[in-house]
């Protein structure tokens, strides 16, 4: 049991060094090739729902469903901005870390309080348009068989369901950016 | 005359790293996880130290880089209990011994740093950084310096962890603690 924490607490460490500054070399080497490997992931994977929807919509055209395909193509539309939008943010991160501590704190609230309140607007919005038109026509299309009515019913609960997902991520997004402009706040009041 | 920022590095080194080894064990539990932020602290300040101009002090420089580093690295980990502030820090009690329990015995490091790791870990960042800047000895002009706080913020600080520390770790009082 220490008796006193000041005491004991120098006395851990005592013969630590830094590192080598070759070894810094490298971690940022290792640390560029992660992020180069993650903007491929991202890219690949936005690419795969890209090329996807463009030959479903070239699909559609060549059946003769041009709601369908205005759909396809708005979602292909909504793809890009996201990634344009992931690769344009991903970028804009400023790196100071010698500033003072409460700086860099409100530094990073005000990023994080940024980028939630946007992301309704920038990973949500741009899909939208392209999912209310694909229920639009899919319903436009059951109703000249079945009726409005019927294709109403048909499509209330997997609309329900994607637009209660996407009110969903709006809503926590929305949450947690409340929280943190409250700790922002909080940290503007002081210093 | 300007001194070369590998010159710098070469000084932090001699000068701070056993405090940032401290830092980073308070932070990190895991050990290899805490040598890795360690490290991501040298390589931060080893690559931040090109626009030293020496505005402030190399130690001032040092601690805010680390700290930056710290506080970044526990924002993304996300983990841990929710903070509670100074003026909440009678829950503390009852975590420090806790943990002070689940420490095996014998090892008055481990000790220390559960302890520490305790109060730290149930702190908001910037209490967390005054109690660390602390415990490296610095003033309150220093902490200041380092945090951005005013003076007096720091000082109310110190004064409420230097309280709380004598009610629940029995820390003697020292001379010249007002440090």
């Amino acid at each position: 049991m220490t008796d006193s924490l000041l005491a004991g607490w120098s006395a851990i460490a005592p013969d630590a060094t830094f590192s080598a500054p070759s070894d810094c070399a490298h971690r940022a080497a290792r640390f560029e090739r992660k992020i180069k490997r993650r903007n491929i992931l991202e890219y690949a994977a936005g690419t795969v729902v890209f090329a996807v929807f463009a030959a479903f919509g070239i699909g559609a055209i060549a059946v003769g469903e041009h709601a369908i395909a205005a759909a396809a193509w708005a979602i292909v539309a909504g793809v890009a901005a996201v990634m344009w939008q992931l690769a344009r943010r991903g970028g804009s991160l400023d790196r100071l870390p010698e500033e003072p501590c409460l700086e860099h704190l409100r530094r990073q609230y005000r990023q994080q309080h940024a980028a939630l309140r946007s992301v309704p607007l920038w990973y949500i919005g741009p899909f939208l348009p392209g999912i209310v038109l694909f229920y639009l026509a899919v319903g436009a299309g059951v109703a000249r068989e079945i009726g409005w009515i019927a294709a109403l019913q048909g499509l209330a609960s997997p609309a329900a369901a994607t637009f209660g997902i996407f009110a969903a991520v709006a809503l926590a997004n929305w949450l947690a950016a409340r929280r943190l402009k409250l700790t922002l706040e909080q940290l503007e009041r002081l210093g | 005359m300007k001194q070369s920022a590998d010159s710098l590095y070469r000084q932090a080194g001699e000068r701070f790293a056993p405090s940032l080894a401290r830092l980073a064990r308070a932070v990190e539990r895991d050990t290899e996880k805490a040598r890795d932020l360690e490290q991501e602290m040298h390589c931060a300040l080893w690559s931040s130290l090109h626009r030293f101009k020496g505005e402030c002090a190399l130690k001032t420089w040092v601690y805010r880089v680390a700290h930056n580093v710290a506080a970044d690295y526990v924002a993304a980990a996300r983990r841990g209990p929710a903070k509670v502030s100074l003026e909440d820090i009678d829950a503390l009690s009852a975590l420090a011994s806790h943990d002070g329990q689940s420490v095996e015995t014998g090892a008055a490091e481990s000790l220390v740093l559960a302890q520490v790791r305790a109060l730290i870990g149930a702190l908001p960042a910037l209490d967390a950084q005054v109690i660390l800047l602390w415990l490296e000895g610095e003033s309150g002009a220093d902490i200041a310096e380092i945090t951005g706080l005013s003076v007096g913020a720091v000082n109310v600080r110190v004064h409420r962890i230097k309280t709380m520390l004598a009610e629940h770790f029995r820390i003697p009082k020292v001379e010249g603690d007002d440090k």
